[in-house]
Parts: structure tokens; C-alpha cells; sequence
């Protein structure tokens, strides 16, 4: 019981720690204040003092951990410029700086086995670095160099462009369906939209740019006004500061941030997207206007994981699809924009966002049965929506999330990066906030969110599939789709089986759109 | 407590030379290992169960990807906490769990609040002793396996590995990836009661090791670990595996991925293992980084300077029975494959012939050891090593000894094992390209 009492004095004091300083502050670590909007210019204060830094210090952990989020991303590409901010990010810190050739960084980093790399979203540019404490004083130096000094190399231009151009046409057209169809229903929700493409860039976008633009890009985009330090573990307000104090040479001012239109409304609901594949990859969804701050937030994200939290089992439409009828690997859904951080089960940090829309990602299914599994998720939605969850289910939920999100926070990296989106969001600890409202939420709360902000008239639908012409006569005729099984399968399963097939699906030929893959992230 | 629960072995400290905190095991009367790690991590726990079972261990022709099919029923229940009750329990107390499956290996894992770990300990104690479920429910669940195996041969690395380990291997199990045969896997329905056997088999106490990692009381769990698992019985069976006999001539095939994307190259040596020789397989851990690692002067030349790779990795993992020394590269640009297998052959017979950078074999050396440390911040991850590295002999303490033996390795001793196992004639070369034609909708 004394260690559980020493361990419980520890977190206290991480929590405590998180707080915004300004980076000269030698005091104590302040509470984080929400007075300052994370996107508002900075303070006339002296220099040091306009980094925004998060600070979570965990003597405990010999890792220093670095998130250099700045509030710029895939929506500051000019139009026909396409993957700009996230090639400037990969040139920074891949294509070595004015001390070290891309090759003499890579050998210096090598033995520290330091981590160093940078996450592009729409609207988040984010370095992150990890290195263990014996190598900080090694590592800092060349981290400060990425940010203030790249060496903005023609060669390495050459060939981190060539790399983009290929995770475009050889990895995502062809080398993962599952994420194809999640980006292609990025591209239908927000089409002509500045989230409308692709954040690692479109293939004529990358054919375009230049070093010269890259580096004039770096000017407007990573710069002091828009960025927030994160730094924790091994880390104490003197590194802090000091670090706070190199980065005030980032340039001071940035562009204006782009000015986001509503969604866009079009006809087409429906994108097929044509390719050789063995199986039907399907991802659906619907923007909306729910933000963090909104008293429906907590409900809706509880009702949401009780329908299909990320990778787990047990929810709603997990259980029909794969548990109940073996369609497939897995079936989820997202009431933000969701980002699996590594190999885990995990959301990644940092991909916060003004506009949100809600999804469902069902993993692929066989091609003869992608009717029947489309239908079955619209199913399991009206039903969620109609009879809502029963006390029990949200008891459950409720617990479940008590636990589970803490193992969201598990690395000061990860908490890092959930404190910065804090501040993105202008909202209380999210996590935190979350876990405090369970015992106070019940189902009608929760169902009543739901009603209000899920809407499968508006789901918009991507099928990557082989044979689309033939899908979309499929769809389009409104004639049920029956499923036969290898195996026998309960009664009851089977009569709900009868319902889904005939699942109205209401398309006019002009709200179907058939694509080849090869056709997509091209413009 | 019950005699059935008596401990065979006092608490012994680990020579702990790289892992960094400290970690005690314990083996109970039924052969069942436990194995605590304390470490800061307030309110959390790491619960990871070893199975020394795998596809290795599927020898029955027909039945690959058996080990990977069992792991998914594993969570169909018991008659005390069927299917829904089973996770419904586990979900009300915010627990994390899911499985993994790999040559050697099933490991099923829980993350979970401290609080949560007398029911976890309760009920994965039941479903290794209780497991029970229905023809329907296996059938049910061989379809969501063949929509994974969908899922992952969408992946061109994916397809090249299972082409690799079919040419490599004539005879031993080590020919089919986990997933298993296509053809298999579609035949799963039909092998109920295979799966029952499996069962029996292979989930035994001794070929267990729990793995309990965080903030926990230690006495606590150990008398709930006695109390649950003390009454567990039988032995594992004891496989003969075919022996994979010597090779003797470089073999070769290509595959014509049917849609557009990048030329890999991959190429695979037959080598000892972890399970079978220590300093074999040091020897392999620092290999692949010296030769492939981003410092490397295969790096520098295909990847910076020439720019015919966009990248390339030793793809080598530590195994029971002997398996495979290999490396993946994959192209920038076409047309080079022929070159760049070339160039990579020299910088192996370099190695062959002693020429080695004593300065950059001590940065490899410098890079494993720190790489290894950034990896444990985290229970589950910490949990996730310790069960890799104790797999192929069965001891928790395997991590320290495998490390310790590649901070001491020698450069000419990387070299004899190059010379003795990275020749011609012992190699298996997969080679792939794209078609490069537009999906006509």
C-alpha cells in the first residue's frame, strides 16, 4: 500500500505540472488558463515569452518527450499546390539542416536511437521527438536546427518528393483499401472544400512545387504565432526555457489562417471506387456541427463508443457484422475525425480540427455480400437512433470509458499531445472532463445527443470495390440483397437478416458516382 | 491455499543489465510462470499471458493458421462468463484486452485500471481452464479470419513474406505465415473438433507465462493467481517438428503484383535462433541495423545518394527453431532491381570478409540498447518485450541475456556468422513489381 500511496503523490504532481507557462517563467508551474485562445496572435511581451509551452515533467520517466505542434496544415496549401505544408514538414526533418547533411543527421540521431519525425493533418503540423535524457544534451542542438535552420536541400527535395508521389499512387491507391476509403470519404464529405484533399498532397499538386516555395511556405506556416511547445518526462523549466528562448528566431507572424466555408453541399452520396481488390473496403459518414464545449459532446461520445468504439468488441456494430454474422474483421465508429496512433487501438493527439463529422468504417467484406454489409451498418444506426441504448448498455459504456481512456494517457507523449488539442479546443481537460460527467449521464441524455447529431439521411458512402458499374446497378435498383451463410445461424438473426436486405437505400442514378482508383488524389 | 498452488521457486531478482526495473517470477506446482515488474505507472497494470503456441506448431498438413483461428476463440467464453458476459464484465471495469498471434506465440493481453485486476485475474484464469463454445459460434467466427486475411494481402509486403517463407521452407512449419494458406483458411469451417483438440493440446500451464506489469500489490496477485490457476492441470504436448533440411542452392520467384505500385526485393538466408544459439542470434539483431540502418552506407548510396530505395529493413525476428535471416527493400523508381540486389550482395559478402566499421558496430550497438530502452515507458509495451524476447526459451529473463550478448559481440564474430550463413547458395530471393494499368470502372 505504500507504493500505490507514493504512486498516486506522483500523478498528482504530473497533473499539477500540466499548466501553460510562458516560457522565461523560472516559478512554480501555473494552471492552465483558457484566457488566451491558442489561435489568438501572441502577447507584446518580451520574446521568450511568446511560445505557448505545455510542461509535464515526470522525473519517473528518463525519456524527453517534444511535441512542436503548430496550428498550421494541409488547409494552408494554395490551390494547386497541393501537399506544400506537408513536404515543407518532411523536408524540415528528413532533409538535414545547414551544420548537417540529411546523411550526418541520420548518423548523429542513430546511436541515440532518437526519435524524430512530424505528423501533417488538415489544420495540425506536429514534430514530435523523443530521446532518452542521456542523449538530450546531443539532441537539442539538432532539434533546434530542423526548426530554425534546414538545410532545404535540392537533392533531398528530389527525393522526399518522389517518396510523397509514391505514397499517393503506390500506397494509397493500391497498397491499403481500408485507408483509401477512409480518405476517399474525406475527399467526397468536403469536396472543393480546404479539407477536400488529401494532406500528404495530390499527384499534380507535389508535381509542382518547388525548393523556393517550400521554404517561403516555411515563413508563412511554422511560425512563432502558431506554435505551442510540448515538452515532458525527463524535462524540468530551465530546458524549457531555454528551448522557448532558441525558437523565438522561428519568424513571428503568420499568414492569416484559412477561413473554412460550411461543408460543402453536391449531389453525389455515393463514390464506388473501382479497383483490383478481393474485397469491398466501406467507410460512411456525415459532417456536423458538434464541438467539444457543446453539453452534447460527453453524451454523444459515450453513445458513440457504446455503437462502435475503435477496435474494440462489443459494440453495437460490431457485434451484428462481425460477431453475430462473420462479415468481416471489425466494424467501427467515430464521432471526430479518428487517427490510429501506430499499430495500438489508440487515437493519436493531434489531429484537431474546427469541423468534425461523424463515420462508420466497416473493414472489407467479401464482394458478394458488400451490399448486405452496407445495409446492415445503416441498420444498426436507425436502430440506435430509434430505440436508443438501454440503461444497461450505457452503464456499461460508462465504465468501460472510466478505464479505458486512461490508457489513452499512458506515455507523457500522448498526454502532451491530448493537453495541446486542450488548448486547441478551448475546452477543460477533455479526458479528465469526460471521466467526471460518466456517473452523471444516463440514456435518454445520451440518446437524445445522438437524435440530435447523427443523421443517416446525410451519410455520404465510399465502396472501393472490384466490379463498380455492376455495384452501382445493384444499388440503384433498390432490390434486396439476401445473404446466404456456410454455417447455421440463430432464428433470430435470421429474420433480422430478412429486414436488412430490403434496408431502403433511396439513390438517383445522379447521387452514385463511380470512379477509377487511379482517378483519385490526382487534382 | 491448496497444495496444488505450492511454489516451486523463490522470488529470484533478474541479472537486470539492461532492463530497467525490477522484475521477479515465480512458478507454481502446475509449471505455470509468473513474472512481476514493478514500475510507475499510478493506477495501471499490464496482464499479458504468454501461449507458447503458434503456427510453428502446425503440423498437420491442411491446418495452417490454426494457432491464429484459436486465438479468435478464444474470446467466445466460458460456461461461467459466456461470449457477451465476458466482455460485458470486463468492459464495466475499463478494460483494454485483445490477443496477438505470431510464430511462436499467442499472447493475450489486458491493459486495465489496478482496480480491475481481481476480475481479470478470475476470468482469463476460467477461460484458459473453461473455454467452451459451439459449432455454430466457430464457423461464425473462421469467416471474420478470412476477412483478415483479406484485409492484410491487400498488402504487397504481405504477399511477398508468405511467398518467401513457402520457398524457404520445404518442411518445417516456419513455410506458412501465421494467417496460414488461403486454401486453409477457407477449409476452417469444417475443423470443429480439430479446434477442440487444439485446445488440449496446447493451452497448458507449463506452456504459460503470465506477465504482470505496473502498479500492483505483488502478494495480492499472487495469491489470486494460486487461488485461480493453482487447480490447472496437464502437460503440453510434446511436438516433433520436421527438421528443415540444409539448402543447397540459391532459390528464386517473382510475383506480378496485379495492380500499380513500388518493386520490392526480398531475400532471406537460413540462420540459427534465439531458441537455438544466443550469439546467433545477437549476431542477427546487430546485422540488420549495420547493414540496412538509416547509418549505414547501403542507406547513404541507394537511399540519399542515388536514390534508387526509399527504404529497407531487416525484417529478422527471434524464434524458437531455426528461421530466417531477411531483408526488405523497396524502390524508389523501376527498373533498378537487378542493381540494387547487387549492390546489397557486395555489402553482405563485406561483411563476410571482415571488413567492418568497429566505430559503427558499437553505434548499432549503442542504437539497440537505447531503442530497446525508449520502448518500455508504457506497461503494455514493457509487457509486450519481456513476452517476445521470453518465447523461444521460456525464460522471463531471456531480454537481459540476448542484450547483454549483443553489447559484447565482436565484429569478427559478425563476420564468421556471415560467412557461415549469409552465402548464395543458402539464400531465397523474392522479387515483386506492379502493373502499371488503370482500373477501368
Amino acid at each position: 500500500m505504500t507504493r500505490r500511496d507514493r504512486s498516486s503523490a506522483v500523478l498528482l504532481c504530473a497533473s499539477v505540472a500540466l499548466a501553460l507557462l510562458a516560457a522565461g517563467c523560472k516559478a512554480p508551474p501555473r494552471k492552465p488558463t483558457r484566457s488566451r485562445p491558442i489561435d489568438a496572435a501572441p502577447r507584446k511581451a518580451r520574446p521568450a515569452e511568446e511560445i505557448r509551452t505545455v510542461l509535464l515533467p515526470s522525473p519517473e520517466v528518463p525519456i524527453v518527450s517534444v511535441r512542436l505542434t503548430f496550428l498550421s496544415g494541409s488547409v494552408d496549401d494554395p490551390k494547386g499546390k497541393e501537399g506544400l505544408t506537408a513536404l515543407t514538414a518532411a523536408l524540415m526533418v528528413k532533409g538535414g539542416t545547414l551544420a548537417l547533411t540529411a546523411a550526418s543527421l541520420l548518423e548523429r540521431l542513430f546511436p541515440m536511437a532518437a526519435y524524430l519525425d512530424v505528423r501533417v493533418e488538415k489544420e495540425m503540423t506536429t514534430f514530435v521527438a523523443r530521446v532518452h535524457r542521456d542523449h538530450w544534451p546531443r539532441f537539442e542542438p539538432i532539434l533546434v536546427d530542423v526548426l530554425l535552420r534546414p538545410r532545404w536541400d535540392a537533392k533531398e527535395f528530389a527525393r522526399l518528393r518522389t517518396e510523397a508521389l509514391n505514397d499517393v499512387r503506390k500506397h494509397l491507391r493500391t497498397g491499403d483499401d481500408e485507408l483509401l476509403g477512409k480518405e476517399a470519404l474525406q475527399g467526397l464529405l468536403y469536396r472543393g472544400h480546404p479539407y477536400g484533399h488529401y494532406a500528404g498532397g495530390t499527384v499534380r499538386g507535389l508535381t509542382r512545387l518547388t525548393v523556393e516555395e517550400l521554404k517561403a511556405h516555411a515563413q508563412r506556416v511554422f511560425t512563432r504565432a502558431r506554435l505551442v511547445l510540448g515538452l515532458g518526462g525527463a524535462v524540468d523549466a530551465a530546458l524549457a526555457d531555454r528551448l522557448g528562448s532558441a525558437l523565438v528566431a522561428l519568424p513571428a507572424a503568420s499568414q492569416a489562417r484559412t477561413p473554412l466555408p460550411p461543408p460543402p453541399s453536391h449531389p453525389v452520396r455515393v463514390l464506388l471506387v473501382e479497383k483490383e481488390c478481393r474485397s469491398t473496403a466501406i467507410s460512411l459518414g456525415h459532417p456536423h456541427g458538434l464541438k467539444r464545449v457543446d453539453p452534447d459532446f460527453f453524451p454523444a461520445f459515450v453513445g458513440n463508443s457504446a455503437f462502435g468504439e475503435h477496435r474494440q468488441f462489443g459494440g453495437r456494430l460490431f457485434e451484428a457484422l462481425r460477431g453475430q454474422r462473420g462479415l468481416n474483421y471489425g466494424d467501427y465508429s467515430y464521432l471526430e475525425h479518428f487517427v490510429q496512433d501506430g499499430y495500438g487501438t489508440y487515437p493519436a493527439p493531434s489531429v484537431a480540427r474546427r469541423q468534425q463529422y461523424f463515420s462508420i468504417w466497416l473493414r472489407p467484406v467479401e464482394h458478394p455480400h458488400r451490399v448486405f454489409a452496407l445495409r446492415a451498418a445503416l441498420h444498426e444506426l436507425g436502430k440506435l437512433l430509434a430505440t436508443g441504448l438501454t440503461d444497461d448498455e450505457v452503464t456499461r459504456t460508462r465504465g468501460f470509458l472510466k478505464g479505458y481512456t486512461r490508457m489513452w494517457e499512458q506515455t507523457v507523449g500522448r498526454r502532451l499531445g491530448f493537453a495541446i488539442d486542450d488548448l486547441y479546443y478551448e475546452s477543460a481537460p477533455t479526458l479528465e472532463g469526460l471521466r467526471r460527467s460518466l456517473p452523471r449521464l444516463n440514456a435518454r441524455q445520451i440518446n437524445e445527443a445522438l437524435r440530435r447529431h447523427l443523421r443517416p439521411e446525410q451519410l455520404r458512402i465510399v465502396m472501393v470495390t472490384k466490379g463498380a458499374q455492376a455495384l452501382r446497378k445493384e444499388l440503384l435498383s433498390g432490390e434486396a440483397s439476401p445473404i446466404v451463410y456456410p454455417s447455421p445461424k440463430p432464428a433470430a438473426v435470421l429474420a433480422e437478416d430478412k429486414e436488412i436486405a430490403r434496408h431502403p437505400l433511396r439513390l438517383r442514378p445522379e447521387e452514385v458516382e463511380v470512379r477509377a482508383v487511379d482517378e483519385l488524389f490526382e487534382e | 491455499m491448496g497444495g496444488l498452488g505450492l511454489l516451486l521457486a523463490a522470488a529470484t531478482p533478474s541479472p537486470s543489465k539492461v532492463f530497467p526495473y525490477p522484475l521477479t517470477s515465480e512458478t507454481l506446482e502446475n509449471g505455470l510462470k509468473v513474472v512481476f515488474v514493478r514500475m510507475p505507472t499510478p493506477g495501471l497494470v499490464a496482464y499479458y499471458t504468454l501461449v507458447r503456441v503458434g503456427s510453428r506448431n502446425e503440423v498437420e498438413p491442411g491446418h495452417s493458421g490454426f494457432a491464429h483461428l484459436f486465438e479468435h476463440m478464444m474470446f467466445r467464453g466460458t460456461k461461467k462468463y459466456p461470449a457477451e458476459a465476458w466482455e460485458t464484465r470486463l468492459k464495466a471495469r475499463g478494460v483494454d484486452s485483445t490477443a496477438f498471434t505470431w510464430n511462436d506465440q499467442t499472447v493475450y493481453t489486458f491493459i486495465a485500471p489496478t482496480e480491475a485486476l481481481p476480475t481479470i485475474v478470475e476470468m482469463e484464469a476460467d477461460r484458459f481452464q473453461n473455454l467452451t463454445y459451439t459449432k455454430q459460434v466457430f464457423q461464425t467466427e473462421t469467416k471474420a479470419v478470412l476477412g483478415e486475411y483479406h484485409k492484410n494481402y491487400a498488402n504487397p509486403t504481405e504477399k511477398m513474406e508468405e511467398v518467401l517463407l513457402d520457398q524457404a521452407f520445404s518442411r518445417h512449419t516456419y513455410k506458412h505465415s501465421t494467417m496460414g494458406f488461403l486454401a486453409d483458411i477457407r477449409k476452417m469451417p469444417a475443423r470443429f473438433e480439430y479446434g477442440l483438440r487444439f485446445f488440449q493440446r496446447f493451452y497448458r500451464p507449463d506452456n504459460c507465462v503470465v506477465f504482470v506489469v505496473g502498479d500492483f500489490d505483488r502478494s495480492r496477485v499472487l495469491a489470486l493467481v494460486r487461488k485461480h490457476y493453482g487447480s490447472w492441470q496437464g502437460k503440453a504436448e510434446e511436438q516433433r517438428l520436421p527438421e528443415e533440411p540444409p539448402q543447397r542452392k540459391e532459390r528464386r520467384r517473382h510475383v506480378a503484383w496485379e495492380t500499380d505500385t513500388q518493386a520490392r526485393l526480398m531475400v532471406g538466408y537460413h540462420t540459427p535462433s534465439l531458441g537455438t544459439d544466443l550469439k546467433a542470434a545477437a549476431a542477427q539483431n546487430l546485422l540488420g541495423p549495420y547493414l540496412f540502418g538509416e547509418n549505414s552506407p547501403l542507406y547513404r548510396e541507394l537511399v540519399l545518394d542515388r536514390q534508387l530505395v526509399e527504404s529497407m529493413h531487416s525484417q529478422y525476428v527471434d524464434t524458437r527453431d531455426p528461421r530466417l535471416f531477411y531483408f526488405l527493400v523497396t524502390l524508389s523508381t523501376e527498373g533498378h532491381l537487378a542493381a540494387v540486389e547487387k549492390r546489397i550482395a557486395k555489402a553482405v559478402a563485406e561483411v563476410a570478409s571482415g571488413k567492418l566499421d568497429a566505430r559503427r558496430l558499437a553505434d548499432v550497438q549503442s542504437n539497440l540498447r537505447y531503442g530497446l530502452l525508449m520502448g518500455l515507458e508504457a506497461p503494455a509495451t514493457v509487457a509486450e518485450t519481456l513476452a517476445l524476447a521470453a518465447t523461444p526459451t521460456g525464460d522471463p529473463g531471456a531480454l537481459d541475456a540476448l542484450y547483454d550478448q549483443i553489447a559484447r559481440l565482436r565484429p569478427e564474430e559478425l563476420a564468421a556468422f556471415a560467412r557461415r550463413y549469409l552465402v548464395p547458395e543458402n539464400r531465397t530471393v523474392v522479387t515483386l513489381t506492379g502493373a502499371a494499368r488503370r482500373s477501368r470502372p
